[in-house]
């Protein structure tokens, strides 16, 4: 028996036809689809959901409207799947390049059909959720259209460039919000810096029923690099924490002292008070009492303390301007747990 | 020529009573339109409305967020002598447009109210020789959707040979 004689024996669909088109179409459709799929026009793609550092799936897609004369169109294409894969904001990796299914896939009951656009950049930032440095591809355009993309200011110009960045969206990509600062730059010696101004997470989301799909529209214009909290070879702003003032512990052997400035800021403002709070825990975190601990400082006229009761510490800065920018450290030891800690805040004007 | 000593300090006195003030952090941070229904905001220096008030000349972009702003410009008026200059603070009073109009009237105008009270007091001024004065105030357009007061104050405060005298 030849090969293709097998083939047409293993076929799972009916040999005989019924006559009425629509049969044809339910028996025939998808696998029709399927065998294009195989051919040479399919291509082996790998399909990330809303973000890249996931495992994907492996899919065989067919790519088409490849070729263009207007730019625009090049950064487009269509993809053809078996129904149920495609999703609006999933990554697609396909010949190398990151793609990013932009509109909301459709089907005509024999296959699947969705719009990709290329992301054209990636930006890393620090995540909101777990803290560590992320990486999404995104697809931009340029918005300032045919200004300068300068702005006059009194003393300075200062860059105004435009952009939509679209970006998948997800629980840590919906927690950037106004203000957010990223780099998006080729330029990695000195790259420019974008601010979020302007979030959508609805122009394009893909419906209720659809909660988890869609894609988030963010305009942003053009910030300052800023080198002494964005790192350019890491390629993520605000990476380098502000060089607040702070407190420094060191632990006795079975107990741990916390000293917390109840503002956070460790900043204290002429004439006004501050509480420092004073704890103790042991090797399981739990709270000791009762408080034990003598003070150290010697804030000069700099601000006095007010009160020093059940671990909570009260200091006013003096009303005058002249200690401004000055630091008062004060430390806090227990001679009983071995343990101590220290507070550096700074004197700052209204 | 006058030292800016005194005008360094005119603007954080000025900033200071502000945010000590509870009607102005209320007028400046709430949203609502109600003012009896605002929240108390914090006051003090860690205030919220902190960042709302500046200390020097700044009018919001059209892109920035909506927001109530009370910002200072000051400039040296006259100085005949070396002892004693005429110097000026002007307040300028900011408000979102979408957020102006409350039931019991223009957020600009209770903020230049309350400005006023803390400024504009005979007998006991916040700074200067004097007492301090008010020559004319005006509502005026900033940036596209906000709009507000420009008030001009002025005192006299030591120039730089002042100083000699002492």
């Amino acid at each position: 028996m030849s090969e293709e004689s097998k083939k047409w024996y293993r076929m799972t669909r009916p040999l005989f036809n019924s006559g009425y088109e629509d049969d044809e179409f339910w028996a025939f459709g998808r696998d029709g689809f399927q065998e294009q799929l195989d051919t040479a026009i399919g291509s082996d793609v790998l399909i990330y959901d809303k973000r890249i550092y996931v495992e994907p799936q492996k899919v065989r897609v067919i790519i088409q409207q490849k070729t263009s004369d207007v730019y625009n169109s090049t950064v487009n294409r269509q993809i053809l799947s078996n129904i149920g894969i495609l999703k609006c904001g999933q990554y697609v990796k396909y010949d190398g390049g990151i793609w990013m299914v932009s509109s909301f896939p459709d089907n005509n009951r024999i296959y699947e059909k969705a719009v990709l656009w290329k992301c054209k950049h990636s930006i890393h930032f620090i995540s909101p959720l777990t803290g560590k440095i992320v990486e999404y591809p995104v697809f931009s355009e340029n918005s300032t259209q045919y200004g300068t993309g300068e702005a006059e200011k009194t003393n300075i110009n200062v860059g105004e460039d435009q952009h939509l960045i679209y970006i998948p969206y997800n629980e840590e990509t919906i927690m950037l919000d106004d203000r957010f600062r990223f780099l998006m730059d080729k330029n990695l010696g000195h790259p420019t810096a974008y601010r979020i101004t302007r979030v959508d997470p609805v122009s394009y989301a893909v419906g209720d029923e659809f909660w988890n799909d869609g894609l988030i529209q963010w305009a942003v214009l053009e910030d300052q690099f800023n080198t002494a909290s964005d790192n350019a070879e890491l390629m993520v702003a605000d990476y380098y924490p502000k060089d607040d003032s702070g407190s420094e512990e060191t632990p006795g052997s079975d107990v741990g002292m916390v000293i917390r400035d109840t503002d956070g800021d460790f900043k204290l403002a002429i004439g006004e008070t501050k509480k420092i709070q004073v704890q103790f825990t042991d090797t399981w975190g739990r709270h000791l009492q009762p408080l034990s601990y003598r003070l150290e400082y010697d804030f000069g006229d700099a601000a006095v303390v007010e009160s020093d009761q059940d671990g909570v510490i009260v200091i006013r800065a003096s009303e005058s301007a002249e200690y401004v920018g000055r630091y008062i450290e004060m430390r806090v030891v227990s001679d009983e747990y071995g343990c101590e800690a220290t507070i550096k805040i700074l004197i700052v004007n209204w | 020529m006058p030292h800016f000593a005194s005008m360094i300090q005119q603007k954080i006195l000025l900033r200071k009573k502000l945010l000590q003030n509870q009607a102005v952090v209320n007028l400046l941070c709430n949203v609502g339109n109600n003012v009896e229904e605002f929240e108390n905001v914090a006051t003090g220096s860690k205030s919220p409305a902190s960042s709302l008030i500046k200390i020097h000349f700044y009018v919001p972009g059209t892109q920035t967020d909506d927001k109530n702003f009370i910002t200072m410009r000051s400039r040296v008026i006259y100085a005949d002598t070396n002892v004693i200059k005429e110097t000026g603070v002007t307040v300028y009073i900011i408000c979102n447009e979408h957020q102006i109009d409350l039931l019991q009237g223009s957020r600009a105008d209770l903020l230049a109210d309350e400005v006023d009270r803390i400024l504009n007091n005979g007998d006991d001024p916040l700074f200067g020789f004097g007492g301090i004065e008010i020559g004319y105030a005006e509502e005026v357009q900033f940036n596209e959707g906000y709009s507000g007061w420009e008030i001009p104050y002025t005192t006299h405060e030591p120039n730089r040979r002042a100083d000699l005298l002492c």
